[in-house]
């Protein structure tokens, strides 16, 4: 007979060994999950960037060809009641309120009644964030660099582009700083290498997708004004002011550069 | 006496941070038919003429973006242009003054559009207003150094104006841009201090109330006749109390803004 209080246990050994080998197959597995969520993250975002490009293309079509427009800057005053462009969007119900932040949105400067953490956005009036999205400046009346310089160069009509496929309208925001809580980019003070990278991940999210810095390598999602959306490295939509495809002026010839490269 | 000192330790601590440079961008509107600027870092518009920028706040070295300029919709006339003409050369602080440049040169560029400010002031260029009537523009400014050079790190300052081409609205006040290219916050803000108090008449645009009971009257002009010849009422911040600033002072008689 045996006796209950002689019933072979697990050894302290074998238990650890046990322990060990669970945290072998987390430490493996955990990473991969992470990925994979991030993957999802990304791919969920980038169908939300091609939404509001349709969203965008219709509502130039219903405009006789006008662009949509960004309206606000990041200083603090605000340029037009208080919405971003996509804000404008969902309200004349060509997208959903719900595409205006992007899964891959970890920005600080949500408000609380948006399911934020609350923090203004820096120098703006205690203003917070409202979309993920901003609109390539180049393509916004007010904003854009050329309009400034001459008046004949606005490109803020479809028929005013000349290639639609290669020329970004849409881009993901940076989600701290002052342009956090704006819905449009400074383009034209992006400069060269080495600092373009880092000027530009100081206005627009280039490494939402890759998670890893300011860099030519650094990979966001983009949509062009054709409707296509791209999870494109930043050097393959920005090498220098001569050289990109956010300028209209230039977007042609960078194409026929990017694909040589 | 102890009483007395507290007191002073304290309006001085008042008076650094009133001083303390502005972050943000810089606020446009029309005021008495001149373009008017102030500050936009809290939550109130903040009159001023002096504005801080630290080269390098982007990650770039001896590079900004900022300050940027803000004018509302409705501000300016659509179809007109807005522009900066620098009205003196670049200099530096030493602490208790500025000094001209001798190598360091700062770039201000738009694109195409370049105004290279060195020891003498140059012409600067105009960008269209937008459609609006806003004009929310943001100039590159790059230091850097003649003859392949690196320039000295310190504090940069340069003096503007701005201008509409609308045959209407007047320019502004003279403004203040002060640079940071590596050197501390607290020297900086120095800097930033000096010029309003020296330069920009204490920052406020009612710089002919030179005994600040927030009125431009006879009893200032008593005192800059008094101080006639010498720098003790100069306004215009050429070291001389003389007839532009007689001019000045006459120019803004009544009730300060």
């Amino acid at each position: 007979m045996i006796h209950p209080s002689r019933r072979r246990a697990f050894t302290l050994v074998e238990l650890l060994s046990v322990v060990a080998i669970i945290a072998a197959i987390l430490a493996l597995v955990l990473p991969a999950a992470s990925s994979m969520r991030q993957r999802a993250r990304a791919a969920t975002c980038l169908a939300n960037i091609r939404s509001l490009q349709a969203a965008s293309l219709a509502y130039s079509t219903d405009s006789s060809g006008w662009l949509i427009d960004a309206r606000l800057p990041h200083g603090g005053i605000d340029q037009g009641g208080g919405e971003s462009f996509v804000e404008v969007l969902s309200n004349e119900g060509y997208c959903d309120v719900s595409q205006i932040r992007s899964p891959l949105d970890d920005s600080p400067h949500w408000s609380v009644t948006d399911g934020g953490e609350g923090v203004p956005v820096p120098n703006s009036n205690g203003a917070f964030r409202r979309t993920s999205y901003g609109l390539n400046n180049h393509l916004a009346r007010e904003f854009s660099p050329w309009a400034a310089v001459d008046s004949s160069k606005t490109t803020d009509r479809l028929s005013k582009v000349s290639d639609h496929a290669n020329t970004v309208q849409l881009l993901l925001m940076t989600p701290v700083g002052e342009f956090a809580g704006s819905d449009h980019p400074h383009v034209e003070g992006w400069g060269a290498l080495p600092g373009s990278p880092v000027i530009a991940s100081g206005e627009v999210a280039i490494s939402a997708v890759s998670q890893d810095g300011a860099s030519p390598e650094a990979v966001s999602n983009w949509a062009f004004l054709d409707g296509h959306v791209e999870s494109a490295s930043f050097g393959r939509v920005y090498v220098d002011e001569s050289r990109n495809r956010l300028d209209p002026f230039v977007s042609p010839f960078f194409a026929r550069f990017a694909s040589a490269n | 006496m102890q009483r007395i000192l507290i007191a002073a330790c304290a309006a001085a601590a008042v008076a650094v941070a009133a001083a303390a440079q502005h972050a943000g961008d810089i606020n446009l509107s029309i005021e008495q038919g001149a373009i008017h600027t102030a500050a936009y870092s809290g939550p109130a518009a903040e009159p001023s003429r002096v504005f801080g920028a630290t080269f390098g706040d982007t990650g770039v070295q001896r590079f900004t973006s900022n300050p940027g300029f803000e004018a509302l919709p409705g501000t300016f006339a659509p179809g007109s242009r807005t522009g900066f003409t620098p009205l003196s050369g670049l200099s530096r602080f030493t602490g208790i003054g500025l000094e001209p440049v001798t190598v360091e040169r700062l770039e201000v560029k738009f694109l195409t559009l370049v105004s290279v400010v060195g020891t003498d002031p140059v012409p600067g260029f105009d960008l269209a207003v937008q459609s609006n009537g806003g004009w929310h523009r943001h100039l590159n400014f790059r230091l850097f150094a003649q003859g392949g050079k690196l320039p000295s790190s310190g504090i940069y300052v340069v003096e503007m104006e701005l201008y509409s081409n609308d045959g209407v609205t007047l320019p502004s006040d003279p403004l203040w841009l002060v640079f940071n290219d590596g050197r501390s916050t607290a020297e900086h803000n120095e800097a930033v201090a000096w010029v309003e108090a020296n330069l920009a008449g204490g920052g406020a645009p009612c710089a002919g109330d030179l005994d600040g009971n927030g009125d431009v009257g006879a009893s200032d002009l008593a005192t800059l006749l008094a101080a006639w010849g010498t720098a003790g009422a100069d306004l215009g911040g050429d070291g001389l109390t003389d007839a532009a600033d007689l001019a000045a002072l006459l120019a803004s008689w009544g009730a300060c803004p």
